[in-house]
């Protein structure tokens, strides 16, 4: 079963009144329980992709089905309650809430998804992140690998069908990259989430099975020179 | 985590800008409990307190002087009447009964009053309310009987540490520095019990007794003995009522031939208190108008907090949007956020309010015997939760609606 599926997506703005297509994608899939990488120079639509598929942006043109539901037939109230359910963000700059803590930043993602906000099961998804000393820290008091972990057991708290996660080592050196990105795939295989992950580095790429050249899918950039 | 901890903690992470408009508002709110608060004890001491008097009969003069001096001891009276005349009122078939006073003298502050001894156990301070010497009321002993007796009202004695037995030497006049009648030992035998009326605030010595001190001279002294000579300061009057308890529209007529005369007048005091809020009411409106402009004031001063705090917190808006929140729910948010606020100010200010009117009370008690009490609820209490919301819901709007309108792309993340 396919919990991505996209059909005729099309996503264009109009700059100077000239139309400028960022997406144009005739067709894609990813199945349930499955790990991908789109890879892609910056500046190539991937970001934009993720947040399609999220709910966070409506495309022009097309279809996009997660779990089956048809996100483009959805009003926005309603993608915004799906994505609460089915769906987990990692964001490159981890945009964790400043104010919050890390376990009060895992517990708020459990709020917005209609969960009981479960303190033990966000200490244990701390815990499974190398964090349990750092539950009453402050995003500041962290490293940014440290952060980008909350970001990730933020993301599983919910216990979604699916983790988008967009460039989440755009931050790291190296050495942190290869830790997030197992820390990431492991945590979802345990949680049976299927995994999008969007970077332009080849070493985060490299450990995938499944790799996606983004240029090859998006017709808008086909054959195009992107700045890197 | 619950919605309302994350209001919490907003307003706790913002701890300033809330902190100061949540101060402000209790200020205005404080401003406006305490002037209803004063305002609508005032009238009810001015009007509650008249009703157990029907008229005064009293000398020519302001009427208001006349109510103020023989209700609320205060002022002084502009004169006397001849006692004949008060024997000719009491003589029409309205009046049911009379209880001559005569003022002038004090007591450590507080007025003494020569009355007739039917005050003390026939008057009725209140709709049917007698005086009480009834430990259980407050009071002790018993009315005066003899020329050297007096009877305290329950806060005198209570002021001055008042026992039964204790004497005390009237002051001729209510002035500091009026000469004393220091042959006059005058003994207490009695104590009121608690009225909760200026009454409790004066010391009661027969009507007699007035006449006969020491030092008023063999004029006034003749005034104990002949009738025809004797003056007093005024009266009580009860005035038939009518079957279903209104006064007798009689009254009306006895009053205007009374006040035909050159002797006297008739004063109710229902009739004339209104005319002393009509004197004041200028000084009550622009208070109330003040403390009204400092809560607008302290609404305007949580709008721009809200719209501050609103500004550091789009990215956390856009966060908890991309984290499921909806439009609707970072709405309620911010809306909550406000109405939290102004709910926490008008709190704050029924607190403080209260504590003005107790200051007040105070300073009220000892300069004019009225009784205010802290722990009035006025119309204010009773509006201000209600009132409190709609104020926190109609500030909250504009900052609520921009949090509605936050968009997350716009302020998380950048496109690649």
């Amino acid at each position: 079963m396919a919990i991505i599926e996209l059909s005729n997506l099309e996503v264009w703005y109009t700059l100077d009144g000239e139309p400028l297509t960022i997406l144009d994608i005739p067709a894609w899939q990813v199945d349930d329980g499955d790990q991908v990488a789109l890879f892609g120079p910056s500046g190539c639509g991937k970001s934009t992709l993720l947040h399609v598929i999220a709910g966070l942006l409506t495309p022009n043109a097309g279809t996009v089905r997660v779990c089956g539901r048809e996100l483009t037939a959805m009003g926005e109230a309603e993608r915004d309650r799906f994505r609460a359910r089915h769906i987990g963000y990692i964001f490159q700059n981890f945009n964790l809430l400043q104010g919050y803590t890390a376990l009060e930043n895992v517990l708020v993602g459990m709020t917005f998804s209609h969960q009981r906000a479960d303190r033990g099961a966000a200490e244990a998804l701390l815990a499974e992140m190398g964090l349990s000393h750092r539950l009453r820290h402050y995003p500041a008091q962290m490293s940014i690998g440290e952060q980008q972990r909350v970001a990730i057991a933020r993301a599983l708290a919910k216990k979604p069908a699916l983790i988008l996660a967009d460039e989440p080592t755009g931050s790291l050196d190296p050495v942190h990259s290869s830790g997030v990105v197992a820390s990431l795939r492991a945590a979802c295989r345990k949680h049976g989430c299927s995994l999008l992950l969007v970077s332009h580095e080849k070493d985060v790429i490299s450990v995938f099975d499944r790799q996606v050249p983004f240029m090859e899918l998006n017709r808008a950039f086909a054959g195009k020179g992107v700045h890197a | 985590m619950s919605l309302w901890r994350i209001i919490l903690k907003s307003l706790r992470q913002h701890w300033l800008s809330t902190g100061m408009a949540v101060f402000s508002i209790g200020l205005g709110v404080a401003l406006l409990v305490s002037v209803v608060s004063l305002r609508e004890q005032a009238h009810r001491n001015f009007t509650e307190v008249g009703l157990g008097v029907d008229a005064v009969l009293g000398p020519k003069g302001s009427p208001l002087q006349i109510v103020l001096n023989a209700v609320y001891h205060l002022e002084e009276m502009p004169g006397k009447i001849k006692w004949t005349y008060y024997q000719k009122v009491l003589k029409d078939p309205l009046v049911v009964e009379g209880i001559p006073f005569c003022t002038g003298h004090s007591y450590a502050g507080f007025r003494v009053n020569a009355i007739d001894g039917r005050f003390l156990t026939d008057f009725e301070y209140l709709p049917d309310k007698h005086f009480s010497f009834r430990p259980e009321d407050g009071g002790q002993g018993r009315p005066f009987e003899g020329r050297d007796e007096a009877v305290a009202g329950w806060e005198v004695a209570k002021e001055l540490g008042l026992r039964i037995g204790n004497s005390f030497n009237p002051v001729c006049g209510v002035k500091a520095g009026d000469p004393v009648h220091i042959n006059d030992n005058i003994r207490f035998v009695g104590i009121l019990g608690r009225t909760g009326t200026p009454h409790d605030r004066a010391i009661y010595i027969p009507l007699t007794t007035f006449y006969a001190l020491e030092g008023h001279g063999t004029d006034v002294a003749r005034m104990a003995v002949d009738e025809e000579h004797r003056e007093i300061s005024g009266a009580y009057l009860k005035i038939r009522r009518l079957p279903g308890g209104a006064l007798n529209p009689g009254i009306m007529d006895l009053k205007y031939n009374v006040n035909q005369s050159p002797e006297a007048q008739i004063v109710v005091p229902n009739e004339v208190l209104p005319s002393l809020f009509s004197i004041i009411g200028w000084v009550d409106n622009t208070l109330l108008a003040i403390a009204l402009l400092v809560t607008l004031l302290s609404a305007l001063f949580l709008l721009v907090a809200l719209l501050a705090a609103l500004r550091e917190r789009r990215r956390d808006l856009a966060l908890m949007r991309s984290l499921g929140a909806t439009r609707r729910t970072v709405f309620g948010l911010v809306l909550s956020e406000s109405v939290v606020m102004a709910m926490l100010g008008g709190i704050l200010g029924l607190v403080l309010g209260h504590a003005i009117v107790a200051v007040g009370a105070h300073f009220i008690r000892v300069e004019t015997g009225l009784r205010f009490s802290e722990m009035y609820l006025s119309s204010a209490d009773v509006l201000l939760l209600p009132a409190i919301v709609v104020l926190g819901l109609v500030v909250g709007l504009v900052p609520a609606i921009q949090a509605y309108r936050t968009g997350v792309l716009k302020n998380l993340v950048p496109v690649s």
